[in-house]
């Protein structure tokens, strides 16, 4: 059967017009409220939102033991408060809302309908947050327990009078975490659940009837469901708990009148919403068919717009959309009649990363705003980012949220920022996810784009403690076509990128093992060293001069002769060149690996610094500066007992690494502190970094940022990250700026004097990578 | 004893009890009959005394199985500024030792005397003593060899702060300097696990090299702990020359409970030393993990 692409809505006008009816006389009381005046504390809810078409949505408030609902009207940016008397409510326990032409229902310890000419029928019942789903006559069909695996199935009508609820038992289905969708033809799309992930049938709601349908391509539970216009469906999500899964990534389209199923592109980001409870994300469709999703770990919604050209009917990439003030995991999103997206409920963590805050009110997402310089991929930690010019390529990167479980989420989303004009251009996804990678730019077109693996430098300030060897990849992206092409290396999987010169490109693994690529021909030849010590994290630079340096991080403690019994050694007759290798525990790098020759095959260690740290930068020349901790003279406490202090200590090894000379230190970091408490002491908390002069880019600005610039607190860190720029000729530091973390990571910050002066003022993004993006403007 | 019957079940206890204690396997092995120091806290399954173990209680080993006599013939290695020899009498005593997962086994308590600055005591917590590289008698085809008590030509011990380093890439290799000559090295070295298999599943294997010779000494495989580092103190016990023949002899640690003595007057051809003894003791009051 040919499906329609054209999106007929007659369908769904009639359904919206039948709920507006439905709720129409839900018996408001007080003057009609700004959706503003909702945005309160201790906010508590019964029941999940329940959108009502494109403008209309009702929201379940826990007054107490009094149940109130509020409605809102997006068209008129207003809220009206409705009592639900009849609803006592027992701490904690919740209902789920469904609306339908025989009014609102409200189904959880005990069913609840409020008819549209106001009468109310009620009626007992065991169930807590069941799945319910409203049927075309009227009726709804209610599918277990929150609470249980596999629960009877209800169908609850009223009678022809409208005095009585009926309820049949429709048998035992799949209860928590099963996924309902009503069908044009009016059966019911059951799909997933915890206990059969992979369930996928249809049920007709009259009959209790259950015909098996073609198999989900993917195992879901507590997914994501929307009937489209065209009768289709479009779900989304993973297993429960399993946020890693690629099918996390993975949103697939039933078609039932042909039985069939076909994926739409992957998402850059996993449709995660495992926390506190919240059971699972949102997805919405637009009047035009365009999918929203929402409801996630994320702040920002995810779309998918139409294209009929395409097989699937839909764009070949996602975007991202917006930018939630607070997180709303599990909460509802519904897109309204000019395009914007309303969303309500869900949870978000409290400062403190403790459970957990109802997130009040509702947030409006502008489908026309576009600010400047507003980056998804600089909102991630440790993103891949190459600049060349004025044009910024930022892709991948990871996210990490502490809520009842952790959740690490890796983005496969690209994007480029016109720093002349602020203007963020959303590119095709990436052709894998990774939470780490390096970037270069190739030529004026190109990029390349290499992906980090969990055994690729994740120490340091890049912890992403699990990345799949799919994370490793390698790709190419042409910005005149505007799209990927993916290199198949193996050997490169868990290599980073270390350079590019001359044609050629110099790639590093974890144990450092040097590989050269030409990218004429993408040939890779592995450069043999004497010595190679595993280094996690840190920096490295293929300088001017030829070498090649590591440093920072984490490395082996040891250094060990290798014994290979593919070798032979005997006595006399060395027929083996011996090798060192890494041993041992890894622990703060204090000297740097420097390797040279045209071949990269001289290796030799610099003389070790003084401080305990991994943080480093390598100049230009070769030099390098690291920042760390040294002992300091005892303090005494407040019982006169000696207390054990450390200071800070941030010091520079000559171009040839044979010595090293302490800096100056910032005023605010000069004391000493007692031991594992002051600043600098977690090796996260003091950064150094190194960025290009904007006004000489020969030249090269050397700053040290303190203040958590990374990890989950960001969301909710009150703290003030700062950044100091050192300069050389005064010998000393400048405060340049004081932001919240998120800002310093993806607000344009305007830098302090002497950086910026009456003409020109320096701008900068991106104060969590290595290199900081500046640029300069006339004010 | 009147009874013929109750006299017959003794019999027949004492022989199985005999038969049982020699089952339990001589921790010792070769011509030199070792026990590394330091000495440990003496406790019997049957000890009645509370102040056993404590400080100032007697030290030896507790070794399962009735293997030992008395006796003299012994002499211990000291080392503080130097090493020094002593000659000292071996007494032993029954005694019963824990088992893990079964009952208690007859053994021995093994005691050396006189050992000089307390030695043969348990020591107090965080006490500064000299330190006791080993006891050892020569036996069997070494019964002859010559030694005296006094000083003993020393290049390394573990009672040093620590020793040189070797000048080259490897961080935990042993420098022994010889006179008018390359110094000896004691090499650790990683042996490569086969295949793709994690690092932390190979070990480590110790390699004396003296100029362009090379003979691996022993080696050990990594645990579940993987990869830890060594000192070269932990596993180069003492170098010098106990069988008076100016090279180098070595006593190496190869583990806590594994400890080898090297006489370069044993080395067979192509070999630069000879195992004199070693001392292999696996507690079976430990769980093993």
């Amino acid at each position: 059967m040919r499906r329609n692409k054209t999106f007929g809505c007659a369908q769904g006008v009639r359904v919206v017009l039948a709920l507006v009816f439905a709720v129409f006389a839900l018996p408001a009381f007080g003057a009609a409220t700004s959706l503003d005046s909702l945005n309160k504390t201790n906010w508590r809810t019964f029941a999940k939102p329940l959108p009502l078409g494109h403008d209309e949505m009702l929201l379940f408030e826990r007054d107490g033991a009094t149940a109130v609902g509020w409605r809102i009207r997006w068209s008129q940016g207003k809220a009206e408060r409705f009592a639900l008397p009849w609803l006592r409510l027992e701490d904690k326990r919740r209902y789920s809302a469904a609306a339908t032409t025989k009014g609102l229902w409200l189904v959880g310890a005990g069913v609840l309908l409020v008819q549209p000419d106001g009468r109310v029928l009620q009626q007992p019942l065991d169930y807590e947050e069941p799945v319910v789903v409203g049927l075309s006559d009227g009726s709804v069909l209610v599918l277990g327990n929150a609470k249980e695996e596999v629960g009877r199935a209800l169908r609850i009508a009223v009678d022809k009078a409208g005095t009585r609820l009926l309820v049949e038992d429709k048998g035992a289905l799949p209860g928590a975490g099963v996924t309902a969708v009503a069908l044009r033809n009016g059966s019911v799309l059951l799909l997933g659940g915890p206990r059969s992930a992979s369930y996928a049938a249809t049920l007709d709601p009259l009959t209790g009837r259950v015909q098996p349908i073609a198999p989900m391509p993917r195992a879901r539970s507590f997914a994501a469901a929307q009937l489209l216009p065209d009768g289709r469906v479009a779900v989304g999500g993973a297993e429960f708990l399993r946020c890693h899964d690629p099918s996390a990534r993975e949103v697939d389209l039933y078609d039932p009148g042909a039985n069939t199923w076909i994926s739409l592109p992957p998402l850059p980001l996993p449709l995660c919403s495992e926390a506190y409870g919240a059971d699972r994300p949102s997805m919405a469709v637009a009047q035009d068919g365009a999918l929203m999703l929402g409801g996630h770990l994320e702040t920002h919604l995810m779309t998918l717009s139409i294209d009929r050209r395409s097989a699937t009917g839909y764009a070949a990439s996602w975007k991202q959309m917006g930018v939630l003030p607070q997180r709303r995991i599990g909460g509802v999103v519904q897109v309204l009649s000019n395009g914007d997206v309303g969303v309500a409920g869900g949870v978000h963590p409290r400062v403190d990363a403790g459970c957990c805050w109802a997130t009040p009110g509702v947030d409006r997402i502008s489908s026309s705003d576009d600010p400047a310089y507003r980056s998804f991929g600089l909102d991630m930690t440790s993103p891949a980012v190459a600049r060349r010019g004025q044009r910024v390529f930022v892709a991948l990167g990871w996210q990490f949220t502490s809520t009842s479980t952790g959740q690490m989420r890796y983005s496969s989303a690209a994007e480029l920022i016109d720093l002349a004009t602020g203007k963020v251009t959303q590119l095709p996804q990436v052709p894998f996810a990774s939470g780490a990678g390096d970037a270069l730019w190739l030529d004026e077109d190109r990029v390349l784009l290499k992906g980090h693996t969990a055994r690729s430098f994740s120490g340091g300030q890049d912890p992403a403690s699990y990345m799949p060897q799919s994370s490793g990849g390698l790709a190419i992206y042409s910005v005149a076509r505007g799209s990927w092409t993916k290199l198949d290396v193996p050997v490169l999987q868990d290599s980073r990128v270390a350079g590019a010169r001359d044609g050629r490109l110099l790639f590093v693994s974890p144990d450092v093992v040097l590989r050269r690529m030409t990218t004429a021909d993408m040939k890779v030849t592995e450069l043999s060293g004497a010595a190679t010590r595993e280094r996690r994290g840190g920096s490295v630079r293929w300088l001017a001069d030829g070498r090649f340096v590591l440093a920072g991080g984490y490395a082996h403690s040891d250094l060990i002769s290798l014994a290979d019994d593919g070798c032979k050694e005997s006595s006399p007759a060395l027929e083996c060149r011996e090798r060192f290798v890494g041993y041992g525990a890894l622990v703060p790098a204090q000297q740097h690996d420097v390797f040279r020759d045209k071949d990269l095959s001289q290796w030799s260690l610099s003389s070790p610094g003084t401080s305990v740290g991994t943080e480093a930068v390598i100049e230009a020349d070769g030099s390098v500066t690291r920042v760390g901790m040294v002992d300091a003279p005892d303090g005494v406490n407040a019982a006169g007992q000696p207390l054990k202090r450390v200071r800070v200590l941030i010091e520079r090894s000559d171009p040839g690494g044979g010595n090293w000379r302490a800096l100056p230190l910032p005023a605010e970091l000069a004391e000493p502190t007692p031991q594992l408490s002051g600043p600098c002491q977690n090796p996260v908390d003091c950064r150094l970094m190194l960025a290009p002069d904007p006004r000489n880019p020969a030249r090269e600005l050397l700053f040290l940022g303190a203040g958590d610039f990374a990890g989950d607190r960001l969301a909710n860190s009150t703290a003030m990250v700062r950044v100091w720029w050192f300069d050389a000729a005064a010998n000393r530091w400048h405060l340049m700026l004081e932001a919240d973390p998120r800002s310093a990571r993806t607000s344009p910050q305007d830098l302090a004097a002497p950086l910026s002066d009456a003409a020109t003022r320096m701008r900068s993004l991106g104060w969590h990578l290595p290199t900081p993006v500046l640029w300069t403007e006339r004010p | 004893m009147k009874s013929p019957w109750l006299k017959g079940a003794l019999s027949a206890a004492l022989l199985l009890g005999a038969m049982y204690a020699e089952a339990q396997e001589d921790p010792t092995r070769g011509d030199i009959v070792m026990f590394p120091g330091p000495l440990r806290a003496l406790v019997s399954v049957d000890s009645t005394d509370p102040q056993a173990g404590s400080p100032g209680s007697p030290a030896g080993w507790h070794i399962p199985g009735r293997h030992f006599r008395s006796g003299d013939g012994w002499w211990a290695l000291v080392c503080a500024q130097q090493c020094e020899l002593s000659a000292v009498r071996l007494a032993t005593s029954a005694a019963r030792h824990h088992v893990y997962d079964s009952d208690p086994v007859p053994s021995q308590f093994l005691r050396w005397s006189p050992l000089p600055a307390g030695l043969e005591t348990v020591p107090a917590e965080g006490a500064k003593r000299p330190e006791l590289i080993a006891v050892f008698k020569p036996v069997r085809n070494l019964a002859s060899l010559q030694l005296v008590a006094g000083p003993l030509k020393t290049w390394l011990h573990a009672g040093m702060d620590k020793y040189p380093p070797s000048g080259r890439l490897g961080t935990m290799e042993t420098a022994i300097a010889q006179p008018g000559g390359a110094p000896a090295l004691v090499v650790p070295r990683l042996i490569k696990p086969k295949g793709d298999a994690d690092p932390g599943e190979g070990g480590l294997q110790f390699e004396l090299r003296i100029g362009d010779r090379r003979q691996i000494l022993g080696s050990h495989l990594f645990g579940m702990e993987g990869q830890v580092s060594v000192l070269p103190k932990d596993y180069l016990r003492w170098a010098g020359d106990l069988d008076g023949d100016g090279k180098v002899d070595l006593l190496m640690s190869f583990s806590s409970t594994h400890q080898t003595l090297f006489l370069s007057s044993l080395a067979k051809p192509g070999e630069l030393v000879g195992e004199a003894g070693s001392f292999l003791f696996d507690d079976p009051s430990a769980a093993g993990c």
